[in-house]
């Protein structure tokens, strides 16, 4: 790995990791609140992950495993809040008729 | 549905902890017999009776520590007691002036003074401090500087003195010495060890 | 004291408590600050205070600012859960007194003693030099046994009352490990490998594992507090959590084993598992969005220190510590400012934010209003973030600009550390973060007089629990 491209990676990984959160945050705002707008948002900041993970994957000189692995985990970043948030949702709805 | 039942993942939690820890301790039993003195990636004490280089190993791309022929410190043949018994007292100095509030060793420590792990090795010795301190050999220079540090400031930051005995400071060099010989896996990266440390080592690759 | 009178005994203590972490937050601050200005002015109280002592004031108190402030939570919160007081009460005061003793001799003994010869003797009354607990022996006996009769306090009432919720049950099987991993902080091996290899135990699965459970049980006792979640709701998500975090944080220890002697495999393991991390704290962060739209907010300050919990646990831990994690990138980060900064900003998010929503809760609860908010919180709450995310940010680029110019051009020898101590880039972050540690402490100032302002009115409500309009507490 050269000097300079360990540090680019890291500012990718990072905005990676940052418009994951950035995503799931968004995400769930506009689900609970149905505002379109943040949805849209939302689908950015996933696109924006997605690009950031592109530009890792054909540039970086990480090895291939770790490749495969990073795009295992922006498959995650996509599901992750869609599924804690149904999920969520069903457990609260159960809960208030338990308790 | 079972994946609103907390008993579940009860079940879950306890389950992945299990497996976890128990993949941790058979590791844990693994490292410790590669890190313990005479380990594979950790010399036994009396490595510091020789010379000690760092290379840049093709085969494996990355640095790795040399250890080659007789290189006595301070004139001094250590058996195995009276080895153990200085880089026991250099530990002891470490811990006691906290040494890691400042330094780091393996990059685990403060970061207001350089990296000590290859300390021993840096060219800055016999460029710098053995012509400040009037010495004609890295072990000497570290221990004149270790036991006056206030005397021979380099730059801005100063290492205050920490009043080590001449015997502190010994064991000190004699611990940087062993530490220096640890294979980290190529940390520092490109490290450029002291040219001048005797012949030999640098074949010697383990 | 005059307090409101039907608070468990425990939670007076709990009070107690708050108010030495409130203290202890503030001087862990002033030594942060002496020791960013020795980075500016090497000569700024050379002689009397060498960087390591202000160092180790700096972290061992931060250790300690958040352990009181965790005990004073669980003496705050677990009465209702046991519908009872705890048991041991009064050898839980004595412990109180044994650690404000204990606090004050250790630091006198930092800042005058200093060190000693390298003799055990030293480890046992002086220093002990291993990073984060550093506090002597005698001091590191006092605070086990402090930590071993709280642990009875909680599985003593828990014995006592026989029946135990979930959330206790999570609490007293984490507090075992986390108590036995103090054991750590007392053998001196030296073999450093070795002593490393353990020395991580106690600070990953203490902050990755240990201290990550407890949090999240403390703030689901929260949130059934204030949002009256079932407690069906908030035990299964306190589950899947702890199952999340344990299973990528036990093995993602393996990240601080790349570089200290330990066989190759944990480049991978370490990698992999820590890599993972991330991903159980994104799940809190749509967990805290999911209960905003729930809260019905009778304390604004609590509510937007737990929100800000579990964003900056997800942006500290989850993005600093991704962008360092793979052992490519560690290999050159390691041991920099970058190392710092991350450091910085997980411990805020995940702990730091945390307790203040807990303390914020208290407050509001020991003076029995029905509102709290006011301005003054917000100032606080805006300062010290802005100022704790501008010192991650300037320690991110002095962090980049060392591990480029030291660790990968310069080989990380004396004159590599000292040139890219001396770039523009190293130098300006360095200056930035001394500026912003400024504004985090003019936000510290706020916080404290605004949690003092509230603590003191609930003293007059005590006596008169009428409602009382007042800038920072009241009914409105
Ligand atoms: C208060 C902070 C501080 C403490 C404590 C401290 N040092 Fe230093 N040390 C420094 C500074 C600053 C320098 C650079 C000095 C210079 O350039 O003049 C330095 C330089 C060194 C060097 C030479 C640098 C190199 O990379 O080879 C060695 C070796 C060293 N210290 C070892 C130790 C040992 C051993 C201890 C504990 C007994 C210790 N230091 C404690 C601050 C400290
Ligand atoms: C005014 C505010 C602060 C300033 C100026 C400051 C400054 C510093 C300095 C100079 C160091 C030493 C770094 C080194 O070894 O070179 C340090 C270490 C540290 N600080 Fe702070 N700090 C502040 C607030 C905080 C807060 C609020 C926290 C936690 C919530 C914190 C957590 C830490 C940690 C964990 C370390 C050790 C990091 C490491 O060695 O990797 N600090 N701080
Ligand atoms: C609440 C959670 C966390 C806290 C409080 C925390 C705190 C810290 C601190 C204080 C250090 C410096 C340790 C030292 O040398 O003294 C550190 C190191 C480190 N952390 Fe974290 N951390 C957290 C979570 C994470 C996560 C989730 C990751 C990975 C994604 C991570 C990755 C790392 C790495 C790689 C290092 C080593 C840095 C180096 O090589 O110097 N951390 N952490
Ligand atoms: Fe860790």
């Amino acid at each position: 790995m050269t000097p300079m491209g360990f540090v680019v990676d890291a500012i990718g990984l990072g905005f990676f990791a940052l418009f994951g959160g950035a995503y799931g945050l968004l995400y769930a705002a506009s689900e609970l609140r149905g505002e379109r707008r943040l949805g849209y948002l939302a689908i950015a900041s996933y696109a924006a992950q997605s690009a950031v993970l592109l530009a890792v994957v054909t540039l970086s000189a990480l090895g291939p495993i770790w490749k495969v692995f990073l795009i295992g985990s922006g498959i995650a970043y996509y599901f992750i809040p869609r599924v804690t948030l149904r999920y969520l949702k069903n457990l609260h709805a159960s809960g208030e008729i338990h308790s | 549905m079972y994946t609103r039942d907390p008993i579940f993942w009860r079940a879950g939690a306890v389950s992945s902890l299990t497996v976890m820890v128990a993949i941790l301790i058979a590791l844990t039993v693994n490292t410790i017999g590669v890190i313990s003195t005479g380990g594979a990636n950790v010399p036994p004490y009396t490595v510091i009776n020789q010379a000690i280089g760092y290379v840049d190993d093709d085969s494996q791309h990355e640095y790795v520590p040399t250890i080659g022929g007789s290189d006595p410190l301070f004139g001094h043949v250590y058996d195995e007691h009276q080895a153990e018994a200085l880089i026991r007292e250099g530990k002891l100095v470490i811990q006691s002036r906290a040494c890691l509030d400042c330094h780091s060793v393996f990059g685990t420590g403060a970061y207001f003074a350089p990296d000590l792990t290859k300390a021993w090795l840096d060219p800055v010795w016999r460029q710098m401090w053995e012509p400040m301190t009037q010495t004609h050999t890295r072990a000497d220079a570290m221990v004149a500087f270790l036991m006056e540090p206030d005397k021979y400031p380099t730059w801005t930051r100063e290492m205050p003195n920490l009043h080590l005995s001449r015997d502190e400071a010994k064991a000190v060099v004699a611990y940087l010495k062993w530490t220096s010989s640890i294979n980290t896996n190529g940390f520092p990266y490109g490290f450029q060890a002291d040219p001048d440390t005797p012949k030999g080592k640098q074949a010697a690759l383990r | 004291m005059t307090r409101v009178p039907s608070l468990y005994s425990s939670q007076s203590l709990a009070l107690r408590y708050f108010t030495l972490s409130v203290a202890l937050f503030g001087v862990m601050i002033v030594f942060g600050l002496i020791a960013a200005t020795k980075y500016i002015h090497p000569g700024f109280l050379a002689q009397p205070l060498p960087f390591s002592m202000a160092k180790i004031m700096h972290i061992d108190v931060l250790v300690l600012w958040l352990l009181t402030a965790f005990m004073g939570s669980l003496f705050w919160l677990l009465p209702s859960e046991f519908k009872r007081d705890l048991v041991g009460m009064r050898a839980a005061n004595v412990v109180f007194w044994l650690f404000c003793i204990t606090i004050a001799a250790v630091a006198a003994t930092f800042l005058f003693v200093q060190y000693g010869p390298g003799t055990d003797k030293t480890l046992w009354l002086v220093n002990q030099g291993r990073k984060y607990v550093e506090e002597p022996r005698w001091a590191a006996i006092v605070v086990a046994i402090g930590i071993a009769v709280f642990v009875y306090n909680i599985v003593g009432t828990a014995i006592a009352v026989k029946r135990i919720t979930g959330v206790t049950w999570v609490i007293i099987l984490n507090l075992i490990p986390l108590f036995g991993l103090y054991m750590l902080a007392f053998p001196a091996m030296t073999n450093m490998a070795v002593d490393q290899y353990w020395w991580w135990w106690l600070v990953h699965f203490w902050v990755e594992a240990t201290w990550e459970v407890l949090i999240g049980s403390i703030v689901a006792l929260v949130l059934m507090r204030v949002m009256n979640t079932s407690r069906n709701v908030v035990e299964t998500w306190l589950y899947i959590e702890v199952a999340l975090v344990l299973a990528t944080g036990v093995l993602g220890i393996g990240h601080h084993y790349f570089w200290m002697g330990a066989p190759k495999y944990w480049l991978g393991i370490g990698g992999f598992f820590s890599a993972l991390e991330p991903l159980p704290l994104l799940g809190m962060v749509i967990h805290a969005v999911y209960d905003a739209g729930e809260h019905k907010m009778t304390n604004q300050p609590a509510f937007y220190w737990t929100m800000l919990e579990a964003f900056g646990n997800f942006i500290g831990a989850g993005v600093w510590g991704f962008m360092i994690t793979l052992p490519q990138i560690n290999l050159f980060a390691h041991g920099t400012q970058w190392t710092a900064s991350h450091g910085h900003l997980a411990f805020w998010g995940a702990y730091g934010c945390g307790v203040i929503a807990v303390i914020y809760l208290a407050v509001q609860e020991a003076g029995g209003y029905a509102q709290i908010g006011g301005r003054a919180w917000k100032w606080a709450f805006g300062l010290l973030n802005v100022g704790m995310y501008g010192m991650g940010g300037s320690l991110l680029i002095a962090g980049m600009a060392q591990a480029f110019y030291e660790r990968a051009i310069g080989g990380s020898t004396f004159n590599a550390f000292v040139a890219a101590q001396q770039t523009p880039w190293f130098v300006e972050g360095i200056w930035m973060r001394w500026v912003f540690g400024l504004l985090f402490a003019a936000g510290y100032a706020i916080l404290a007089s605004n949690l003092i302002a509230i603590s003191r009115r609930s003293r007059v409500a005590a006596a008169a629990p009428a409602t009382l309009a007042v800038e920072g507490a009241g009914t409105r």
